[in-house]
């Protein structure tokens, strides 16, 4: 019988992590590349929360630093989105390469 | 849990907010700039007061000691410079300033935060916050699509480098069992040797290597530095880089103590490409600003030497040398904005004749390209002396003949804008006007140039007390 | 949590497919066919439709999707205090109010800038 495990949620961490890196990557769109990033940051999530069940579960420091990192990748949204905006009323695109006013 | 030692950090949030509310009721935007001067100069007083404590507090996530107190004081004398620095610059090309003055100040409390952080989780917070208030200062010119490409291409990249650096976080969280430095510590000399353990030191040092501009995580700063606003470029340039040393000096010492020979070959595989890239990319720039950027990862490539030759004790020459760059930086950026706020130009072309135009401005910023070149005995010198020198103590003989050889290429592009400014005739010989505040800020750096040169002495003495607490 | 063994799971999932498909299939088959003019229209409480649906949506949605971003993610910590209110005592009181008032002074902060008007034009410029 299937039972969940350790390796499970690092696994899928870690699988997430590289699918989110290769968005982050490969992506043209501004947006699209923000969306690989906080891909990459709920993988981190899956890991801490994983480590803390399975390892220390009467210690919530992996939880707790997931919180903590939902915060942070909400914030880093949230300006991300803004800075996206103001990109695009002054070039009216938001693809990472055909932004190259200075040297990429 | 001890809140009083928090009084700096507490001071530092109720100025900014401060800041903001000011800026809602108050049309005297060069008050608010004062009034920010002023307000840091009082944390910076409470700072100092801590000097010779060497507790923790919060279960360890806090550390308050000679190191912190270092890098805090550093932290606000660079942002106070910024905003002097700032008030004229930003009549001319800001919005919304008063806001620019409680974003800096956010930004600075991040960082101080960074140097007195004992804990992932702190560290994590405080890199975010810093981070994230850097990519609102990079995009404040908004009507400027420079401005906006420099925010948007640092808040991607610096956003995965924190993704990168968290995993190697949580990797190192998952080891251990333990988010406290000092108790990672102890765990990893377990786990010593093991791909895991080397995997997340590596993916820690990449992120960190991102916020410091270590080639081959360099390609954000010359975009950045030349877009950004004058003054947010001095202050990544300067506080950024050290914020991310302190975090870095923290981490390999405490928490990866028992990996040293594992790190010391990485630090020193990116000394190497970070000095030649940075030198030799800095050759063909034509525009100031981008020029200095690349001066700044080289700067990051030698302070990197200082990390592959960290043992116990090799820390001072690094708190001396971001000591050195940081007050010859703010100097060379504020005879750059002067330069810019009376031409609106950051050419190098441009500056063709300018001892002739303004000579008290060409000669500041030559006396900072000088201590950025390391001429003895201006402070840039003796930064670079005892890091090489520590580097050739620790019998990495190849890697201080590598750094010199830098520095001898360095020579070629400083000295050409001194060239330019002293040799070339002036296309335009109308004078330039230095406003009274950035004629202080100038001042200021340019007496902190040949004072920490000369005075050597002493801020050695707090560099090496400062350095003592890691390990 | 561990020993829960998941076949329950794979069998719930089934049972999803079967009904859902079961009830397209069904409705399919004993369904009447006609084509009138307001068959292949979106039903929407007999109100008829005005254009398209993928019209561009104002910025000011983003503006405020953002701000409900940032203040609903606080409702985190505020949850996590709660669940511990004895344990913290009025410690973690007074903990959690400094981080509400700061939380209200950046709300009265986007008030007073007029982020939060609706109609753009009492927005105040400002230098």
């Amino acid at each position: 019988m299937l039972t969940l495990t350790l390796n499970h949620f690092l696994v899928l961490g870690a699988i997430l992590f590289c699918v989110g890196l290769y968005g982050a990557l490969a992506k043209g769109h501004a947006v699209a590349v923000l969306m690989g990033i906080e891909l990459m940051l709920n993988s981190v999530n899956i890991t801490l929360v994983g480590f803390a069940r399975f390892l220390a579960p009467d210690q919530l420091l992996g939880q707790v630093f997931a919180v903590f990192v939902i915060t942070a990748a909400a914030a880093e949204a949230a300006v991300g989105l803004a800075i996206v905006l103001v990109v695009y009323r002054q070039r009216r695109t938001v693809n990472v390469e055909e932004v190259d006013l200075l040297k990429w | 849990m001890n809140l009083a030692l928090l009084n700096p950090e507490i001071a530092l949030v109720v100025l900014a907010l401060f800041v903001f509310a000011l800026d809602l009721v108050w049309s005297n935007k060069r008050g608010i700039g004062y009034v920010t001067i002023a307000g840091l100069a009082g944390v910076a007083a409470l700072v100092a007061g801590q000097f010779g404590l060497n507790t923790t507090s919060f279960s360890g996530a806090l550390i308050v000691d000679n190191f912190a107190v270092f890098f805090n004081l550093l932290f606000l004398g660079a942002a106070a410079l910024v905003v002097l620095a700032a008030l004229q610059y930003g009549e001319q090309f800001l919005h919304w300033r008063g806001e620019f003055y409680g974003v800096l100040l956010f930004a600075t409390f991040g960082m101080m935060f960074m140097a007195s952080s004992g804990d992932l989780i702190a560290i994590y917070v405080a890199l975010e916050t810093a981070s994230i208030s850097l990519y609102v200062l990079a995009g404040f010119r908004k009507h400027d699509p420079a401005s906006g490409e420099a925010a948007l291409k640092y808040l991607l990249l610096g956003a995965l480098a924190s993704a990168v650096l968290l995993y190697g976080m949580a990797l190192l969280y998952g080891l251990t069992g333990s988010t406290n430095l000092a108790a990672i510590g102890q765990q990893i000399a377990g786990q010593a040797g093991q791909p895991v353990t080397l995997l997340a030191m590596t993916l820690v040092i990449c992120g960190l290597g991102f916020k410091v501009a270590a080639v081959p995580f360099q390609m954000w700063a010359p975009d950045v530095y030349q877009g950004a606003p004058t003054p947010v470029t001095a202050f990544l340039s300067v506080a950024s880089k050290a914020s991310g040393f302190a975090v870095l000096l923290r981490l390999t010492t405490s928490a990866l103590g028992p990996l040293q020979s594992d790190w010391q070959a990485i630090f020193t595989a990116l000394a190497v490409v970070t000095m030649t890239v940075g030198n030799l990319a800095a050759i063909p720039q034509h525009n100031i600003k981008r020029l200095m950027g690349y001066s700044s990862i080289a700067m990051a490539g030698y302070l990197l030497v200082g990390m592959a030759a960290l043992a116990a004790g090799g820390a001072p020459s690094i708190l001396l040398f971001l000591a050195a760059y940081t007050v010859t930086n703010l100097g060379a950026f504020a005879a750059i904005i002067a330069f810019s706020n009376a031409t609106g130009s950051d050419e190098i072309d441009d500056y063709s004749g300018l001892a002739s135009r303004s000579p008290l401005l060409a000669l500041g910023f030559g006396f900072c390209l000088f201590s950025l070149i390391g001429i003895p005995p201006l402070a840039g010198f003796f930064g670079k002396f005892y890091v090489f020198a520590e580097a050739v103590n620790r019998g990495l003989i190849w890697l201080a003949v590598v750094a010199l050889l830098n520095s001898a290429v360095s020579v070629f592009y400083y000295l050409r804008v001194v060239k330019v400014m002293y040799l070339n005739p002036a296309r335009d010989t109308s004078p330039v006007n230095v406003p009274p505040s950035l004629a202080v800020a100038l001042a200021v750096t340019a007496i902190g140039v040949v004072v920490v040169g000369v005075g050597i002495g002493p801020i050695m003495d707090t560099a090496v007390a400062a350095a003592q607490v890691l390990r | 949590m561990n020993d829960s063994p998941l076949w329950p799971l794979a069998v719930y999932f089934l049972l999803v497919l079967v009904v859902v498909g079961g009830m397209v299939l069904i409705s399919w088959a004993l369904g009447q066919r006609h084509h009138e003019m307001a068959t292949a229209r979106p039903y929407e409480s007999g109100v008829a439709r005005t254009g398209t649906a993928r019209v561009r949506l104002d910025v000011k949605f983003y503006l405020n999707a953002v701000f409900f971003v940032i203040f609903d993610l606080e409702a985190a910590f505020v949850f996590a205090w709660a669940v511990s209110v004895r344990e913290l005592g009025w410690s973690g009181f007074v903990e959690i109010l400094i981080f509400v008032g700061v939380l209200l002074a950046s709300l009265a902060y986007l008030w007073r800038l007029g982020a939060l008007d609706w109609s753009s034009a009492r927005r105040r410029p400002r230098r």
